[in-house]
């Protein structure tokens, strides 16, 4: 292992198989350059010219920012140099490092996910990342080969999924119309907001102070002259504007070209992006259910996305199906979706280490002649049992409880302090409605029944998610209640599974309906302890 | 559904109630559950009077503060320990592992023997002072794992013999 990697050992210096060594592409070497070279450049001609002007507070910053950039380029330069990857017939090898060698390797068939990554600036030098993975939580078992050239990744996916050719059935493609449905997102007032944050932590880190620079102070001067109202307004209005905005873009970013398809080995494949290319292969194996999410403007807009609930994902890692887009969409993905998984699922359970052991089945020979077998509902569209009232005063309650807290603390403030304004605690009441609003509708959204093979339940109103669960993949049950629930003869019941956020609950349902339907979904689990 | 076969357990809707586990935790955890509280409770105490002693002027906005902390505190001291010893249970069948915790939020976690990864024993520095040892029984899933705290150090020891044997016996866990 010590011996220098030169290119003469493309031979196979460990006698295993004989397989060649290759190298990472020189695309990344040309990379590495560029990445630091080009902010390097502006750096330090502005440090020349403004050298007499500038402090030590600035200059530090300026020498901090060139030193690491220098050390990115070297650390990048040396992983280059010394990364050697191979494919033999059994598995996959990674070596590299100059002080600490490493030398990583995974057996092939262990290989259950081949992702392919690509971001602007690697699409420029014709690279892409690779991560294969081996369908297991743990990160340190798979291996990422950063930089190899985009037909390469491509043809290492093909080599170690074995896939032949592309043969793939589309179930579903970004179709223009639903980018209207970035502007639904949550998020645009963070998004709106974040600009100014990030202008104000750079006019802090180079030493300016924003009331020396002089359009700001402009700028407060008239918005001082102003009508606050017409001043909030108008906020409120670039803010929104931006956030939209900002939305808007890093929908197309994240989602053009979206696709998601179903290859002949029983592997659905998701590809997405404008700037940043990214491929995604996901086993039918690994696929114990879906998740639909309804944020709550998206479900103004009667639109929805669908989240895989597979094993073999990092903490926060998450296999999206279906981008915000029309809430039928999401329907007719996530039935498609798990009509293909149905069929097998009592192969699927036992957990068998070969991908491919039983590929014969009617699924794969119809999506090889190009159609699905005929689709039944999809089990989020079952329809649910309604939850005890009991569930419904709960969320009443807390409900309540906010803006009582809030008129309280705002009267008592008020009473305290003058310069508190008297009428703050109106803010409590002026709550209400909507917090109870909001409680009718948790209500209302609660849910849980079995479709097939599925467990559903459905929940949240800020975010409403409904989740089909594949029953063989729930691996115990975690009962709680709170002492409300204890008055009330409420449950939560917990489904634990491997996949996905590892447990899956349905909230507030009646002690003897939630054992039963425990006892319904895992036939056998929990009747021992039940009387 | 193969994975428990355990047949001629119908479901009887309505009146169902979940049976708590079989055997209690040992008598000893009470003990350990008032020192873990008071673990928590004391410092700032002892260090309110101590500076309250230290620091005549300031006695009143010293001795407040400790008074608020001190007198839930003891409430929690007295009462958390004794109510989780009612509530924390155990039981494990041929084919479960069944516990209960908890005190103000209980819960209830069954896995199953066919699913489990890993049994581990866990003994913390004061669980160790009472001769006591905690299991942890996990699964594939991120938040399913199974945890029997507070019992007698050669039970726990026993048990993790025990469910060890087991789980290597039946393969498969659902990843």
């Amino acid at each position: 292992m010590n011996a220098p990697a030169a290119p003469e050992s493309r031979v196979g210096g460990n006698g295993e198989a004989g397989a060649p060594w290759s190298r990472l592409d020189p695309g990344l070497f040309r990379l590495g350059l560029a990445r630091s070279l080009g902010p390097m450049a502006p750096i330090a001609v502005t440090a020349l010219v403004a050298r007499d002007r500038l402090n030590l507070q600035t200059l530090i910053t300026l020498g901090g920012i060139l030193v690491t950039l220098a050390v990115i380029t070297v650390i990048g330069l040396v992983r280059y140099a010394t990364t050697r990857y191979r494919v033999t017939a059994e598995r996959v090898e990674l070596r590299s490092g100059l002080v600490f060698r490493r030398h990583r390797s995974v057996p092939r068939d262990r290989v259950r996910s081949v992702d392919l990554t690509a971001d602007p600036l690697r699409r420029i030098f014709g690279l892409a990342a690779v991560r294969i993975g081996t369908g297991q939580n743990d990160d340190e078992k798979g291996l990422v080969l950063d930089g190899i050239s985009r037909r390469d990744a491509r043809l290492l996916r093909t080599e170690l999924l074995g896939r032949t050719a592309p043969a793939d059935s589309v179930i579903t493609e970004l179709r223009p119309a639903w980018v209207g449905y970035a502007l639904l997102s949550s998020w645009s007032l963070l998004i709106g907001l974040a600009p100014f944050g990030v202008f104000f932590r750079v006019l802090d880190a180079v030493g300016v102070d924003p009331a020396e620079v002089g359009f700001l102070g402009d700028l407060w001067e008239s918005v001082t002259a102003t009508h606050p109202a017409v001043v909030v307004a108008v906020a409120l209005a670039i803010v929104l504007a931006i956030g939209l905005t900002g939305t808007l873009l890093l929908y197309v970013e994240a989602w053009w070209n979206f696709r998601l398809t179903r290859e002949p080995d029983r592997t659905f494949s998701i590809r997405r992006g404008l700037l940043t290319t990214r491929s995604v292969a996901l086993e039918e194996r690994r696929l114990h259910g879906v998740e639909m999410a309804e944020p709550l403007p998206l479900r103004w807009g009667r639109g929805a996305r669908v989240k895989a609930v597979a094993t073999g994902l990092g903490e926060d890692e998450s296999v999206v199906l279906l981008p915000p887009a029309p809430r039928a969409e999401a329907h007719r993905v996530a039935a498609a979706v798990l009509a293909g998984d149905a069929p097998h699922t009592p192969a699927g359970l036992t957990g068998s280490a070969g991908p491919a052991a039983n590929a014969g089945s009617s699924v794969v020979a119809a999506v090889h002649a190009g159609h699905f077998p005929p689709t039944s509902a999809s089990p989020i569209l079952a329809p649910l049992a309604v939850h005890p009232r009991a569930a419904l005063r709960r969320r009443v309650f807390r409900a309540i409880w906010p803006p009582v807290a809030v008129a309280v603390l705002f009267g008592g403030l008020a009473a305290w302090l003058s310069w508190v304004p008297g009428l703050l605690w109106v803010a409590g009441p002026v709550m209400l409605p909507v917090t109870l609003l909001l409680a009718f509708d948790a209500y209302r959204n609660l849910g849980h029944g079995l479709h097939g093979p599925y467990l559903v339940t459905r929940y949240g109103t800020a975010r409403r998610r409904t989740v089909a669960l594949r029953r063989t993949g729930i691996i115990g049950w975690t009962i709680s209640r709170s002492p409300f629930q204890r008055r009330a003869g409420l449950l939560t019941l917990g489904a634990t599974t491997a996949a996905g956020g590892g447990i899956y609950k349905v909230r507030d349902v009646s002690v003897a309906e939630g054992l039963a339907f425990a006892e319904e979904s895992v036939p056998g689990l929990l009747a021992p302890f039940v009387h | 559904m193969t994975a428990h076969p355990t047949p001629g357990h119908p479901t009887r809707p309505g009146g169902l109630r979940l049976r708590p586990p079989r055997h209690p935790v040992d008598r000893r955890a009470v003990g350990w559950w008032t020192g873990q509280a008071l673990v928590i409770v004391a410092p700032p105490v002892l260090v309110l009077l101590l500076l309250a002693l230290l620091i005549p002027p300031a006695r009143f906005w010293l001795l407040l503060p400790a008074l608020v902390i001190a007198v839930p505190g003891l409430l929690y001291t007295l009462v958390m320990p004794r109510r989780r010893y009612r509530v924390h249970r155990w039981e494990t069948t041929d084919d479960a592992v069944y516990a209960a915790s908890g005190w103000i939020w209980q819960k209830w976690r069954v896995a199953p023997m066919s699913r489990i990864q890993t049994v581990d024993l866990v003994r913390g520095p004061i669980q160790q002072m009472f001769g006591l040892a905690g299991v942890t029984v996990t699964t594939a899933s991120a938040a399913g794992a199974v945890k029997i705290n507070g019992l007698d150090r050669t039970l726990a020891d026993d048990l993790v013999e025990r469910l060890t044997a087991r789980t290597q016996a039946t393969p498969g866990d659902a990843t």
